[in-house]
């Protein structure tokens, strides 16, 4: 009946839940909804935290009902009660005297007052009336509340009960999907823009139609291309037919509940105007979808991870649309003739279920599709595997060319941090994940980066050749060191890059701890420096570098017509982008080479490396240079992105993030380091409202990690070197 | 006077008061199978850690092939042409089979930096070849097949193979095995026999062992050195070593008078 573990456990999620309670995170979150009017953030985490305290209570007894029973409801029970102990405390005493932030603790506020109610008429609405705040005024006497609280902890280890005994992958499957959904609801906010669900209904459908066609199609890959094409462009073909009768009108077919979709409407609007050349948008559209289906059909046969990173993306895109409907629906609504009354919290569970379900099937299914593709791929001759990869390199770069068109100037912004803290992870990376050195002052090469393109490309004393350029009138054109963007740039890297080895230089001979120390402590110099009034003339000081002109494109000697300034977050993505896959590609490439082993044997045994004739100034020098120039890059295209560098941007806390992304996404491992940025970078910049506990989900998720995955989320997979050799010699 | 690949002449290599070696001699004439012998504590390890670089002796001087490689670094010695395994298997864990081998070529591989950026023709080439030569070092020390798994996967006996034939990617003159059947069982010692034998035989390498199972030792040495308390006290062939009373001495004990003799002079 009970493990040894029975109270153990609990306990020490009650120590967590009651330090976070005393931090007022149940006061910060109960203000955020995940579904608008019935559920926030405080009841999520509430439930999440004793429901996980119930699962790892009662999962050593699955299989025995009773015992997991048992079990589940102690894990839930005894937090439940801790707080309980807490919310009576602070009726007694007054606890926000220590615990500023503690403020309006009630069970009604735990639990929201509203995770049990449905709506008017339902089984529970009496509990939606009953007015908690009031209740605990006089403890001991109305327990209501408390009451409430713990049909809630009730009702979590049932779900618990009933979750345990899934098998382990559907318990992954449910509950990263539970997640991914409450996450999804919570950036709904700034993610619903981006597509309508009529255009992702469109995309995802195209996209499906190519890839299951091809199921059964021989295995050439220009029938594959050519009838996934074509199926795109008959399916884009009916579209436009049916638009062009009024399919987009209010109470059309294709308007469905929402906005006027964006790229649907393409196939009535206007043209595309190239000089004389005047192309109705319509051919557009047609091509679009062919392209896409032609994706669809050729994914079939794509390497496992592209199949799958493409599925995702395809579901992704659906979701993106699903998250749109319910933020601007009508209330009534007519599809196919039927009236459909729609009220907006009602929109907002349904939607949630939806995402739920979807998700929960697609990591069923995409597996097991995955299998298909790869075993299709291996047939694959080598000449057309080649051909198979080089397609998807450019439907993924026309991808990510047009993102930005539907990305809006926020998601561009966040899309550009994640790609400025990928370029440093690629760079960072180099060091720890390959070589081994343990940086901690990273945030060094960066602000030297930064610093460098600030001053390059703004008069200041050194640019104007010794004098002030307060005195002189006319500083642009006097000037004459100033320089553009493009000029500054390599100097930037360069610049860096050699600073990077000159300090590793005299670290060398240091390892592991010690060099973490005294990086760190290079890290706080920069900062230092950059800070002091003895540099002023050069950067700035506490005022920093302002108004650096942002990059421009200038061909207007080729055509008037182009000319770009990249000044703001949907023009400067596509400086980022370049920038990343720049680093990945200059990175990827070393470290498939025998420089990448050299720097992987000597972190394994630097001893053993020098044993194989490694030479180890030159190899720990390389690695110090090529990170130390990544963020060099990362710190120019920041500096160019934001026009204006300030010392409080060059923190140790960039190190330590850029250090957390790489810990996370799996060291040595490129795809890993973007998706910890997605995770750590933009995760965070979609959920705004949980900046305080910023640092504090950064802990707990590298906990986690390091306990579940040491490896990381997406570690480095070996290459498969004497396979390939025998492919092309058999 | 025979050709002498390896001449140690009179080292000497102190940690603190201990004198792990004390005056050492030896040479090794190319083509041997050369082992060093002694009871553990012996400076053994001292001794082939000095000759590879990992310490440098305070005395007396390392003439491989001709010349002096005393203080030079570890990857400079390699470069020369001394490959070793080590005592307590140290392989790259966390790569695979064939990259191990291949960080053994490394000094075999010209590409810069820019070139392997560039993906040159030149550097393509380069891998093409190392890649090959690879498979091939892996088929010759029983290891087909198993050339994309990770080193740490693999069992011990194929462990200890794949890290003789790290070596041997170096395209060392002189091989150095420091104890390269420890923990094994009789059969796989056997095989190891086997395999030293076809190293010098196929691959023309000279052979330096330490290694503590006597009957490999007596069966494929050409010259048996013995050390104790850091000093060489026999040398010879294998015949020789084990009728030397100082050897017996060493590995049996002595007689209770040679013993108290012994304490009378400490």
């Amino acid at each position: 009946m009970f493990h040894k573990n029975t109270l153990r456990y609990p306990f020490y999620v009650t120590v967590v839940i009651v330090i976070l309670t005393l931090t007022g995170i149940f006061s910060t979150f109960e203000s955020r909804e995940v579904l608008e009017d019935y559920l926030t953030l405080a009841t999520v985490t509430l439930g999440l935290m004793i429901g996980v305290s119930a699962y790892v209570t009662a999962l050593p007894m699955r299989g025995r009902l009773i015992a997991v029973s048992v079990n589940s409801l102690i894990g839930v029970l005894i937090p439940t009660l801790a707080l309980i102990l807490i919310v009576v405390l602070d009726t007694r005493t007054d606890l926000t005297f220590v615990f500023q932030r503690l403020k309006d603790l009630n069970p009604g506020t735990l639990t929201s007052g509203k995770i049990v109610y449905l709506d008017g008429g339902g089984l529970l609405s009496p509990l939606r009336d009953l007015n908690f705040a009031d209740w605990i005024t006089v403890p001991g006497v109305q327990l209501q509340g408390f009451a409430l609280l713990l049909l809630f902890a009730v009702v979590v280890a049932g779900f618990v009960i009933v979750y345990i005994h899934f098998s382990r992958q559907w318990r992954t499957i449910i509950f990263i999907s539970l997640l991914l959904t409450v996450v999804l609801s919570l950036a709904s906010g700034q993610l619903d823009r981006i597509l309508t669900l009529p255009d992702a209904v469109m995309l995802f459908t195209v996209f499906a139609l190519g890839y299951f066609v091809a199921f059964y199609l021989p295995e050439s890959l220009w029938l594959r291309t050519i009838s996934g094409f074509s199926l795109g462009m008959i399916s884009a073909g009916a579209l436009v037919l049916l638009v062009n009768n009024g399919a987009l009108d209010a109470g059309g077919v294709l308007r469905g509940i929402g906005s006027v979709p964006r790229i649907l409407q393409m196939s009535i609007n206007g043209d595309f105007i190239v000089g004389d050349l005047s192309i109705p948008l319509s051919v557009f559209f047609i091509l679009i979808l062919g392209v896409i289906g032609a994706f669809g059909a050729l994914i079939n046969r794509a390497p496992r991870s592209v199949h799958d990173a493409s599925l995702y993306f395809a579901l992704g895109l659906l979701l993106l649309g699903i998250l749109q409907w319910g933020d601007r629906f009508r209330v009534n609504d007519t599809i196919l003739g039927v009236e459909i009354i729609w009220n907006r919290p009602e929109v907002g569970i349904l939607r949630a279920i939806i995402i739920f379900f979807l998700l929960c099937m697609a990591m069923w299914i995409v597996p097991r599709l995955s299998i298909r593709a790869e075993k299709t791929f291996l047939r694959v001759v080598p000449v057309q595997r080649h051909q198979t990869q080089f397609i998807f390199f450019a439907i993924s770069m026309l991808v990510l060319l047009i993102a930005p068109q539907f990305m809006g100037l926020y998601i561009s912004n966040v899309f550009n941090l994640i790609a400025l803290y990928t370029i440093m992870g690629i760079g960072l990376n180099v060091m720890v994940g390959y070589a081994g050195l343990l940086d901690l002052g990273y945030v060094a090469s960066f602000a030297i980066g930064a610093y460098t393109l600030g001053i390059l490309t703004k008069p200041n004393i050194l640019t104007c050749g010794g004098a002030d350029p307060a005195t002189l009138e006319n500083a642009l054109q006097t000037c004459t060191g100033v320089m553009t963007f493009w000029q500054a740039w390599p100097i930037c890297v360069v610049f860096s890059a050699v600073t990077g080895m000159l300090l590793g230089v005299p670290v060398l001979r240091l390892r592991g701890d010690y060099l973490a120390i005294v990086t760190l402590g290079f890290g706080e110099i920069t900062n230092r420096i950059i800070k002091a009034d003895d540099f002023k003339p050069l950067f700035g000081a506490a005022s920093g570098i302002t108004r650096i002109p942002s990059p421009v494109i200038d061909l207007t000697r080729f055509d008037e017509g182009w000319y770009a300034q990249l000044n703001n977050s949907t023009s400067i993505y596509y400086l980022f982008l370049f920038s990343v896959l720049f680093a990945a590609f200059v990175v990827y490439r070393l470290a498939n080479s025998r420089i990448g082993r050299a720097w992987r044997a000597v972190k394994a045994d630097e001893n053993v490396a020098q044993a194989m004739g490694i030479h180890l100034v030159n190899t720990k020098l390389l690695a110090f240079g090529v990170s130390s120039a990544f963020a060099g890059l990362g710190g120019a295209v920041f500096g160019a992105s934001v026009q204006g560098i300030f010392p409080d941007s060059f923190t140790i806390l960039v190190s330590i993030n850029v250090l957390s992304l790489i810990i996370i996404g799996g060291m040595g491992s490129i795809p890993g380091v973007v998706l910890g940025s997605m995770i750590l970078i933009g995760l965070p910049e979609l959920l705004r409202e949980l900046d305080d506990y910023r640092l504090l989900s950064f802990g707990v998720l590298l906990v986690v990690v390091m306990l579940i995955k040491p490896e990381g989320i997406l570690p480095p997979s070996p290459p498969k070197l004497a396979e390939k050799e025998q492919v092309i010699h058999g | 006077m025979a050709d002498l690949l390896l001449d140690v002449q009179k080292i000497q290599k102190r940690f603190g008061g201990l004198i792990a070696v004390r005056d050492v001699d030896l040479q090794i004439e190319r083509g041997m199978i050369a082992s060093l012998i002694g009871p553990n504590g012996a400076g053994k390890t001292t001794f082939f850690n000095c000759v590879t670089g990992f310490y440098v002796p305070e005395e007396g001087d390392i003439v491989f092939n001709g010349r002096s490689i005393r203080g030079l670094r570890t990857d400079q010695i390699a470069q020369r042409g001394i490959a070793r395994t080590y005592q307590n298997i140290r392989l790259f864990k966390d790569m695979t089979v064939i990259e191990n081998v291949l960080v053994g070529m490394h000094i075999h591989i010209r590409t810069s930096p820019l070139g392997a950026v560039l993906r040159t023709p030149q550097m393509r080439r380069e891998e093409a070849v190392a890649i090959d030569r690879a498979l091939e070092l892996l088929d010759f020390a029983g290891l087909q097949g198993k050339g994309d798994l990770l080193a740490g996967n693999l069992a011990y006996g194929f462990q200890r193979r794949l890290e003789i034939a790290r070596a041997l990617a170096l395209e060392p003159l002189l091989l150095l095995l420091d104890e390269p059947t420890a923990g094994m069982n009789p059969q796989e010692t056997d095989e190891m026999m086997g395999f030293i034998r076809r190293l010098r035989d196929e691959r023309d390498l000279t052979i330096f062992l330490i290694e503590h199972d006597m009957k490999l030792v007596m069966s494929i040495s050409d010259q048996v050195t013995v050390m104790d308390y850091g000093r060489k006290i026999s040398e010879g062939t294998p015949a020789h070593v084990q009728r030397d009373p100082v050897v017996i001495e060493a590995y049996l004990g002595s007689s209770v008078m040679q013993k108290g003799a012994k304490d009378g002079t400490a």
